[in-house]
Order: C-alpha cells, then sequence, then structure tokens
C-alpha cells in the first residue's frame, strides 16, 4: 500500500509538472503567470498541497519525494521566469512600436539669420587678409577733400577727380568716394614706424547709379608700406588672395593703369571663374575677369602722410566687395544688394 | 579714341593682327576696349555684275536680274529703281546673314531668286558714304564679280577703340599711338608725315594780328592765314578716317582741323577771316556774362575765368571748347584763319564742365598737350589744305609763344628700379627698354642713368613716372612674384571689431541682415512722425544728391529699415526680422566731418514660425526685448534698464521702452504707431529697436573671471504673488532680489496672469526661487526664513498679496 501511496505521490507530482509546463506555454500575460505561480506554488498551490500531504508517505520515501517535489518546483520557477522574460521582453517591444514617430516630418525650426552677402564676402576678405598679418582699420565715410584727394596726389582740377564724381557738403566735406583716404589716415598716426599693414573695408559713394553702379558701394583697401616691399611683393600677395578668394587654380595679370596714387599701377584680372581662361560670356571672351586695382604707393602720398620717399616703399590696392560677390555669387545687378529681398538674402 | 588699324599701319611697322596687336598695347597700358570692322558682316557680302534686267512677269514693281557672281550666273529678283545693266551691285547669297535677317533662296511671285540685292541702308555702308537712297548699292569702277565687299569698299580694316586712362593725353593722337606700338613690336619703324608748306607771297602778319592779353590762361598762339578757299567735301580716305573716329565730315577745311587733331593730338580751328573785325585776334577772359553763340547753335552765357578768343569787339570762339557761330567757314568763307593754340588745361576742363560741353578739343587741351607740336600741326594742316587745292597759304606764320617748354631731364636709378619692382635688371637693359620708346638716354655715374623726356609725353615729370615706364614695357607679368618680408607689427593690437560681434550675434538669433544706403531723403521724417524739434532732424545735407529721395545723411536706422520692411510686406513676405549695423551721421557744424556713430537697427514683425507643434509666436515687443537681452548679454553689459517711453509719435504710447544703463541712454525699442504704419501701408504691428553700439560698447565688460562650480546643492522653492498692475515687473524682480539677500541665487519668472480668481487691478506673478550657499547646504528652516522676508517686503513695498 505504501509503494502505491508513493507511486500515486510520483505520478501526481509528474501530473503538476506537466499541467504547470502546459500552462505557462499558453500564458500569455505577466498577470496570467502570476496566477500560475499561486496556482501551483502558492501556499495553497497545488505542488505545496503535495508535499503537504506527505505524511501519508513512509518516512524512508519522504526524501526522494520531497527533493523530487523539490526539483519539479524549481523547474516550474524557472520556466515562470523565462516566460516572464520573454513576456517582458515582448511587451517593452510594444510599447516601443506604440512609440514610434513619422520621422519625416520636419523639426521644430530654428530661427536662422541671414548674413548679407557683403558681410560674408567682407569677413573673407579680412580673413584672408589677416592671416597674411594686415590688421583691419577703419575711417570715417564722411571725409575731407584733403583726405580723399589732396593727401593722394588728386589736386583740385585734376581730370583724374571726374574718374570719382562725388557727394559734398561744402567745399572742403564729401562722402569717401573710395577707401584710400584710411590710408593717409592710418599712415599719419603711425609714422614715423615701420611697417604699416592695413586692410580698410567700408563704404564708399559716387554719384552714379544704374544697373552696374549704386552711388554707394563697398570697397576693401590694402596698404603695406616699409623698408623693403616691390611690385612682385605686391603680385604675391594678391595672387595668394585671388587663390583664397577664388580658388587654388586661379592665375592672375597685372596691367598697367592708371591711379593718381600709386605708381607704377595695375588694374588685376583673374582667369575667368566660369570658363577658367578659355574665354566665355562672363568674361567676354577675353578669358580674363577684372577685380581690382592696385599699384606702388606713390612717393608724394607717402611724403604727403611724413614718410621719407627714399627710405620706404610701400604698395596699395583697392577692390569692390559688390564686384567680388557678384563674380562669386554669379550676380548680374548691383541693385540686389541694396533692395534687401528676403527672398534674395535668404540664399546666403 | 578710335582709330582705323589701317590709318596707324601708315606710322609704323605693324602686320600684327588686330587683335594681337590690341592685346599687345592693353598690356602696356594703352587698354583697347573693343576691335571691331567698319561695318559687321560685310566680308559676307560679294560684288556681283549685272548682265541682264528684265521686268518680271507677275509683278509690275519687280524685276528679274540675271547676275555674275564671279563663280556662277544666277537670277535675283529685285524691287530696287537703280538696276542698271553692266552696273556692279552688293550681293547677298542665301545664308548670309543680314540685320534685317537671314538671307535664302526663295521664290517671288512664281520667280526664284537665289539671293538679294543689298540697299546701303540694309549693309550698313551709307552711314560710310555708300549707298543710294533710290535703291540698292551700285559699285563704281569695274570690279571683278565675287570680289568682297569689304575689299571693295576699302573697309576691309578695323578699328581699334582705345579706353585711355587720365595720364596718357597724349594718346589721343594715332601718331602717339603709333609711338607705343613702335615700342611693343621689336626693330619695327615709325614713318611720319613729312611737313613741307609751299606759302604765297601775301604774308601773315600783314593780316591779322595776335595778342594774348591773358598768358596765365594760354601759353602760346599760333595761326596761319590761308587764302582763295574753295569749299567742298574731303577726300573719301579723310572722310572714313575721321568716320571711324567717330567724328562726322564737315567740309575740306573743317574736316583737315579734325584729321590733324586727330593724327597730332592738337586741336586746330578755323575761323572765317573776313568775320574778324579789326584783323586781329585777342585772347582773354570772357567779360562777366558775355554771350556767344557757340557752333552747335546755343547761346552761352560766359563768366570772367574762362577764356574766350575775340576779335576787336567780341568773342568768337571759346577757347579749347568751341568755336563761335558767327564765325564758322561757310560757302561764302574766301579766307580763312588756323589756330593751333595750347591753353591752361584746368581752365579748359573748368570752362567745358561749366558750360556742359565736353568737346574733342576740350578732351585734350584739359589732359595737357605737347607744346612743341603746336607748329607741325598747323604747318601740317596748311600743307594738307593745299595738297587738297582748298586754298593758299600765306607766307609765315604768327607764333606767340609766352613760356616756352624747357627740356626736362631726370635722373633715374637703376637701384631704385629693382627697389621699387623688385627686378634685377641692369643699367643697359633699363636703357635698352627707355630706348623703344626713342627717349633719350646718357649714362651718370655708376647706377643711373639721366632720361630726356620727349615733350609730347606730358605725364612724365619725376624718376618713378620712368620706373612705371621701364615696368610697363618690360612687362608686368615679367616681374617675379614675391611675398613680402616683415617684421610683426608689435605696438598695434587687432580691434574687436563690434561690428562683426552684433551682426554675428544678432544673426544667431534669426535676424537677417540689410544694408542700406546711408543717404535718405528728409522728407521721410515726416512719414515716420519725427517731431519737428527732434535731434534726428538736425541733419548734414548733400549739396548736389541724385535726388531728393537721396538727399541727406541718415541720423536714424529707421527709414531704410522701414523701407526694406515696407519692400517685402507689400510682396506678401510678412513674417520679417531684419536687422542693419550702419553708421549714423549727427553733424557738428558747417565744413566740418560729422561724428559717425554706429547704430544697431532691428525691425520685425509677422510670427516666428515654431513648425507643427507648436502655436508660431509673434514678433512683438517681448520678442525684440529678448533679442536686445541676448545681445546685452553676449556683450556682457550688465544693469541696463528698460523704462516706459511713451513720448514719441513714432511709437506706440504704451508698449515702448527706453534703454539706459547707468542712466546713459542706449537706445529705443518699441512697437511702431498705427498712424505711422498707415503711411506705409502696413496693416501688421511693427516692433523697433535702435542701440548706439558706440554707447553700449562703453558698458561692455570684456574681462571675465570664472566662478567656481557651487558644490552644494541649491534649495527650490516656487513664490506667486498677486501685485497691483501699476507695479512695474522690474520692480518686484528688485525687492525680491533685495529680501533674498545673498543666498538668493536666482530669481526667474515664469508665469504672469489675470483673469479669473485675480482680483480686478492685480496680476499674478509666479517666480521659481533658487536659493544657494557656496559654503553649507542650506537647512528649510533657513529657507523659508529667506522666503517669507521676501513676501513681507513684496507686502509692505509692492502691496503685494500671497496667492
Amino acid at each position: 500500500m505504501n509503494k502505491g501511496v508513493d507511486n500515486r505521490v510520483e505520478k501526481e507530482i509528474e501530473k503538476i509538472k506537466e499541467s504547470a509546463f502546459a500552462d505557462l506555454k499558453n500564458a500569455g500575460s505577466k498577470e496570467e503567470l502570476q496566477g500560475l505561480r499561486v496556482k501551483y506554488l502558492g501556499k495553497k498551490g497545488q505542488l505545496t498541497k503535495v508535499l503537504r500531504g506527505m505524511g501519508s508517505v513512509p518516512p524512508e520515501e519522504r526524501p526522494r519525494l520531497g527533493e523530487l517535489a523539490n526539483r519539479v518546483r524549481q523547474l516550474i520557477e524557472e520556466e515562470l521566469d523565462n516566460r516572464l522574460a520573454v513576456l517582458d521582453a515582448a511587451e517593452k517591444e510594444r510599447k516601443l512600436a506604440e512609440e514610434a514617430i513619422d520621422v519625416t516630418l520636419p523639426g521644430r525650426p530654428v530661427q536662422i539669420g541671414h548674413k548679407h552677402p557683403l558681410s560674408i564676402i567682407m569677413a573673407e576678405i579680412k580673413d584672408i587678409f589677416t592671416a597674411m598679418g594686415f590688421k583691419v582699420a577703419e575711417g570715417p565715410e564722411v571725409e575731407y577733400d584733403y583726405y580723399n584727394f589732396e593727401a593722394l596726389n588728386i589736386p583740385k582740377g585734376h581730370p583724374a577727380r571726374d574718374m570719382q564724381d562725388s557727394f559734398y557738403f561744402s567745399e572742403e566735406v564729401l562722402l569717401r568716394t573710395h577707401t584710400s583716404p584710411v590710408q593717409i589716415r592710418v599712415m599719419e598716426k603711425r609714422v614715423p614706424h615701420l611697417p604699416v599693414r592695413i586692410i580698410a573695408p567700408g563704404k564708399v559713394y559716387r554719384r552714379d547709379d544704374d544697373a552696374t553702379h549704386s552711388p554707394m558701394f563697398h570697397q576693401v583697401e590694402g596698404l603695406l608700406v616699409d623698408k623693403e616691399c616691390t611690385f612682385g611683393d605686391l603680385k604675391g600677395v594678391l595672387l595668394n588672395f585671388a587663390r583664397q578668394m577664388f580658388g587654388q587654380e586661379r592665375e592672375i595679370r597685372l596691367r598697367p593703369s592708371f591711379f593718381p596714387f600709386t605708381e607704377p599701377s595695375a588694374e588685376v584680372d583673374i582667369s575667368c571663374i566660369n570658363c577658367g581662361g578659355k574665354g566665355c560670356r562672363v568674361c567676354s571672351n577675353t578669358g580674363w575677369l577684372e577685380i581690382l586695382g592696385c599699384g606702388m604707393v606713390h612717393p608724394k602720398v607717402l611724403a604727403n602722410a611724413g614718410y621719407d620717399p627714399e627710405e620706404v616703399v610701400g604698395f596699395a590696392f583697392g577692390m569692390g566687395v559688390e564686384r567680388i560677390a557678384m563674380l562669386k555669387y554669379g550676380i548680374n545687378d548691383m541693385r540686389l544688394f541694396f533692395e534687401n529681398d528676403v527672398r534674395f538674402l535668404h540664399q546666403f | 579714341m578710335r582709330v582705323a588699324y589701317s590709318w596707324l599701319q601708315e606710322y609704323v611697322d605693324c602686320e600684327l593682327p588686330p587683335e594681337e596687336l590690341a592685346e599687345k598695347l592693353t598690356m602696356v597700358g594703352l587698354a583697347v576696349e573693343g576691335v571691331f570692322p567698319p561695318v559687321e558682316g560685310l566680308e559676307q557680302i560679294i560684288v556681283g555684275k549685272i548682265l541682264d534686267v528684265k521686268p518680271h512677269p507677275n509683278a509690275d514693281h519687280l524685276s528679274l536680274c540675271s547676275v555674275d557672281t564671279g563663280s556662277v550666273i544666277i537670277q535675283l529678283v529685285s524691287g530696287a529703281p537703280n538696276l542698271k545693266v553692266g552696273a556692279c551691285a552688293a550681293v547677298a547669297l542665301p545664308g548670309v546673314i543680314l540685320p534685317s535677317g537671314k538671307v535664302e533662296a526663295r521664290k517671288f511671285r512664281g520667280e526664284l531668286s537665289e539671293g538679294m540685292l543689298c540697299s546701303g541702308a540694309e549693309l550698313g555702308t551709307d552711314e560710310w558714304g555708300f549707298g543710294d537712297d533710290k535703291g540698292i548699292l551700285l559699285l563704281s569702277g569695274d570690279l571683278p564679280p565675287g570680289t568682297r565687299l569689304d575689299k571693295a569698299l576699302n573697309l576691309d580694316d578695323h578699328i581699334l577703340e582705345f579706353e585711355l586712362t587720365p595720364n596718357r593725353g597724349d594718346c589721343q593722337s594715332v601718331i602717339n599711338i603709333a609711338r607705343e606700338v613702335k615700342g611693343i613690336i621689336a626693330g619695327a619703324k615709325l614713318h611720319l608725315p613729312q611737313i613741307t608748306v609751299e606759302e604765297c607771297e601775301e604774308k601773315t602778319e600783314d593780316l591779322i594780328s595776335v595778342t594774348i592779353q591773358d598768358p596765365d590762361l594760354c601759353r602760346r598762339y599760333a595761326c596761319r592765314v590761308v587764302r582763295n578757299i574753295k569749299l567742298g567735301p574731303s577726300p573719301s580716305w579723310m572722310q572714313y578716317r575721321l568716320l571711324a573716329a567717330g567724328m562726322r565730315p564737315i567740309n575740306n577745311i573743317v574736316d583737315v582741323t579734325n584729321y590733324v587733331m586727330l593724327e597730332y593730338g592738337q586741336p586746330l580751328h578755323a575761323f572765317d577771316y573776313d568775320m574778324l573785325k579789326g584783323r586781329q585776334i585777342n585772347v582773354r577772359r570772357a567779360k562777366p556774362g558775355e554771350k556767344i553763340v557757340s557752333l552747335d547753335g546755343t547761346e552761352r552765357e560766359l563768366d570772367d575765368e574762362m577764356l574766350v578768343i575775340a576779335d576787336q569787339e567780341e568773342a568768337v570762339a571759346i577757347a579749347g571748347v568751341m568755336g563761335g557761330l558767327a564765325s564758322e567757314v561757310t560757302e561764302k568763307t574766301r579766307t580763312v584763319v588756323l589756330e593751333s593754340a595750347l591753353f591752361d588745361p584746368y581752365s579748359v576742363r573748368r570752362t567745358a564742365m561749366r558750360l556742359g560741353m565736353r568737346t574733342e578739343a576740350s578732351a585734350r587741351f584739359e589732359k595737357g598737350i605737347n607744346p612743341e607740336g603746336v607748329i607741325p600741326a598747323l604747318n601740317r594742316a596748311a600743307q594738307l589744305i593745299q595738297e587738297l587745292g582748298a586754298g593758299e597759304v600765306t607766307s609765315d606764320l604768327i607764333d606767340n609763344y609766352v613760356r616756352p617748354e624747357s627740356q626736362r631731364t631726370i635722373r633715374l636709378r637703376t637701384s631704385r628700379v629693382n627697389k621699387v619692382l623688385g627686378t634685377e635688371l641692369s643699367r643697359a637693359e633699363v636703357q635698352e627698354i627707355l630706348s623703344k620708346l626713342d627717349f633719350p638716354c646718357e649714362l651718370c655715374g655708376q647706377d643711373s642713368i639721366l632720361v630726356t623726356v620727349p615733350p609730347y609725353r606730358v605725364d612724365i615729370s619725376e624718376e618713378v613716372d620712368l620706373i612705371e615706364e621701364v615696368a610697363r614695357l618690360y612687362g608686368y607679368d615679367q616681374i617675379p612674384v614675391t611675398y613680402p618680408l616683415g617684421t610683426l607689427v608689435q605696438d598695434q593690437k587687432y580691434s574687436d571689431s563690434i561690428k562683426d560681434l552684433v551682426t554675428d550675434t544678432v544673426c544667431s538669433f534669426g535676424l537677417d541682415e540689410v544694408v542700406t544706403f546711408s543717404f535718405i531723403g528728409e522728407n521721410v521724417f515726416d512719414k515716420l512722425r519725427i517731431p519737428q524739434d527732434s535731434p534726428l532732424r538736425n541733419v548734414l545735407r548733400i549739396k548736389n544728391p541724385l535726388g531728393e529721395e537721396q538727399g541727406v545723411m541718415r541720423t536714424t536706422l529707421l527709414p531704410g529699415l522701414m523701407d526694406v520692411l515696407t519692400y517685402n510686406y507689400h510682396r506678401k513676405l510678412t513674417d520679417l526680422g531684419l536687422f542693419e549695423v550702419g553708421k549714423v551721421f549727427i553733424p557738428t557744424g558747417e565744413g566740418k566731418t560729422p561724428d559717425e556713430r554706429l547704430h544697431l537697427g532691428m525691425i520685425a514683425c509677422g510670427k516666428v514660425n515654431t513648425g507643427w507643434q507648436a502655436k508660431d509666436v509673434e514678433r512683438d515687443f517681448y520678442y525684440l526685448k529678448g533679442i536686445v537681452e541676448g545681445i546685452l548679454e553676449i556683450l556682457r553689459v550688465e544693469g541696463v534698464q528698460f523704462q516706459s517711453y511713451a513720448d514719441s509719435p513714432a511709437l506706440h504710447p504704451g508698449r515702448s521702452a527706453q534703454i539706459f544703463c547707468e542712466k546713459e541712454l542706449l537706445g529705443y525699442l518699441g512697437e511702431l504707431h498705427p498712424d505711422l504704419l498707415a503711411n506705409y501701408e502696413i496693416k501688421a504691428r511693427v516692433v523697433y529697436c535702435e542701440l548706439d553700439l558706440e554707447k553700449v560698447i562703453q558698458f561692455s565688460c570684456r574681462d571675465l573671471i570664472a566662478q567656481p562650480i557651487p558644490r552644494y546643492p541649491g534649495v527650490s522653492r516656487d513664490l506667486a504673488v498677486l501685485v497691483p498692475s501699476s507695479v512695474p515687473a522690474a520692480r518686484v524682480q528688485e525687492l525680491i532680489y533685495r529680501g533674498g539677500g545673498d543666498l538668493l541665487k536666482k530669481a526667474r519668472l515664469f508665469d504672469v496672469y489675470c483673469g479669473d480668481q485675480v482680483p480686478e487691478g492685480y496680476r499674478s506673478l509666479a517666480y521659481s526661487l533658487l536659493y544657494q550657499s557656496p559654503e553649507r547646504t542650506l537647512t528649510d528652516e533657513e529657507v523659508a526664513e529667506i522666503h517669507s522676508r521676501i513676501i513681507l517686503l513684496l507686502e509692505r513695498e509692492a502691496g503685494a498679496r500671497l496667492r
């Protein structure tokens, strides 16, 4: 009989195990699993009941059956944990899936302010020259005739004054027609020290108004005065500038020209940025684009500023910022810069 | 200056293709702006011989011509009335493109025309004297059929158009351009005109006398008299050269004076001798108010700084500018006085400008002409008149040379050439270069060359001028590229550019930078409701503005920004945030330069797009105020106060503030007044701020000392109070900080509310306060004590109630 009891208990344990595993397999939620834990392993659970009923088992059989029951309990517990983990993972996954968003919806806009193209170009010019050791200098936009003309070797009645029709406030006060007066102001302050190495960006004004001229525009002036300084150095500085600004493959060409405050003087062309020099519509089939004027500082200008032209040499150059911006961005109407249509500004 | 290449070739050996010559001249400083044939496309047209003309069977006004084109005989249909058998005509074959369109073989009323017979107008040759207004262009002489028309008409030439720099006035002369050509072509020789004048017996001085009354304005005055004038057209070669230069042929006498002017650069004038009263010429200043009718038929009033050529009684020409109508050479003219003179450049320039008449003559005088060229040019003109059979030249000439030219000799140092150019030229090389221009050179010492400057090079007066000559003829492209050597500059600090900093900052806050003109129209002040007594109306006036709209210098950036806003707004671009950093100009007194102050102006309207998640934000007062505060934070300006400002008619009285720092006014911020906006037809609310950056920067603290990160945690407490609406938030904030003392690190306003549960006349302000000590963790009791101190203070000082 005892043997029969043993067998029955053993079978019961096996049955519980099988039923538990089947239940666990079918359980679809954490709550169900919790229910099964109670059902099988709880204080009133099936397995617990079996263990409690161990009293009817012969003592010598108890250890074996106890061990069996515990092993089954352990197995059920392990399986419970496994199932729990699986369900946890599935739930987490489901939750993540629910949280999915449409990544193609636009992001929250940030407010981007656009710098004016002329500011961008001027900053770039300043960068290039400051890297070469030039300091940025400024001067007034309303100037005395002396600084704008006289000191620059353009006396009254000089035909060169025609090249720059000016706005006047009085006989002696006018809107500067170029940034060149800054040359004189800087040298006057610095004399007798050397070197002078500046660029001067700013607004300039001439009495002109059409698609290619604006009564107000921007220039950057450059000036280097030192004991030793040559036309060759001027070429070097400008070649470096042209390549930094318009690309390493650019070549420059200097054509003799005339400015009252430099001699020898030159107009500087770069190889066409559109065709590379073969000739196209942009460069009027010449292969070259004019970008600036330059020359060796005229001895009279050095003397006017207080330097001894026998002791020092200098070069100067001046460029139109609009011109550079138009070339660089392919803009063909100067007026766009001052119309300030935001559809234009937002492109920069 | 325009010159026919064939004319230039007469004076100098040059067989270069015209484009190549143009390139070379440009590279020595004589910029050639264009090279073009006299008539475009003429090389496509051929000469055809009309063999037969018969009526068109189906049209009364058309004829059928059988034309020999040299290679084949073709049929052409023409409606011209001047068709002539045996004549040579201009033929355009199919495929040729005329200004009127492409020529094609087509039928006219059933008869094939294998091309067309062209008129001078169709070809563009009539302006050159080749054409017949009655029909097609017929060519004189017997030309082989098939000849290119440009060759047949001697128009197979090129015109060089020069853009001369102001210093090279000497090159307003074909001969002087030829000298430049010689300079750039190795071995080329000059072939200048040989001048010989055959004179008749009559003496010039018996016919006329010359007095220079104002020698300061006239250095030299020479003249000749030509008798028995036979007026007529000038020969076609001369007319062609004048036309190529852009001048209209008139008659043989006038054409000769113009021709010689182009040739030598010396303006000449021909007077009708019989119109000169008293047989005398007086070179004098005009009398005040003196009048003359110039050749163009306009009466001119002169002033006493203008030089005139006068007879015994009155002015007969404006010296160096234009002759007078009364003494013009006409059909009736029997005797002519030829003038060749040297007038003061500045005087001619001033006169031409004052009278608004820039002429070929004045353009030459004002740049300076060759003092030694006066007589050769005069003789050359006499010679040509004589050779053309247009008159007889009297013997001798009158030459009043008040201040003769002295020879200019300049010492040129080879070492100086190399120092300036960065070259390593030897003295021999320098001399070689100068000899290309025929500058006489003499060696001097070890290093120098004494250079004699030819009189026609009036632009050369010092050593550096010669260095330039050497440089341009040596070739700028031959000068080696080098880089400057230099010491580091020690006493100049790179200046922080506030302009760049502010521009970058404001851009980063989402505003777009604009650039507007520095001049504005004065009437804009009314439009902007700027009061009559406002200092902004104290402006600097431009004496010669382009227009009233650009008549004065701006004293505020508002007009420009308002214009840009309006421009965009009316193009349906209504969400705008714009700014400008630029100077305003404050007058400091007559004849003085103004105070130029760097300002920042910001203008905004519409909304800030915050995307699909949130409601768009209005660009209102607080939007712009936030930006101002951001700028001030970046510039490290502390202690700025915004004070309500109701006094400006330009601004909304209830939504504007002045911005102060330590009692200094930095600028203002506010909504623009609706009446102002109505003036611009803007219906949106617009906010504007202008700051004087020069003032702002005074308060900018650029020295920064980093503070340690707090080691003890802070305690946060919220505080919501009901405050009478009349108490400004700034006052509440101030009281909170005062009550909080050192341990209150920060008070952040996070809610402003009025409405339900807030009594009338009150508003609820809610702050988040952070208490923190650098030395210890604060206890709840400590915090509670400070907190209640703040509340007490608010109750007492601001009439606040705890919510």
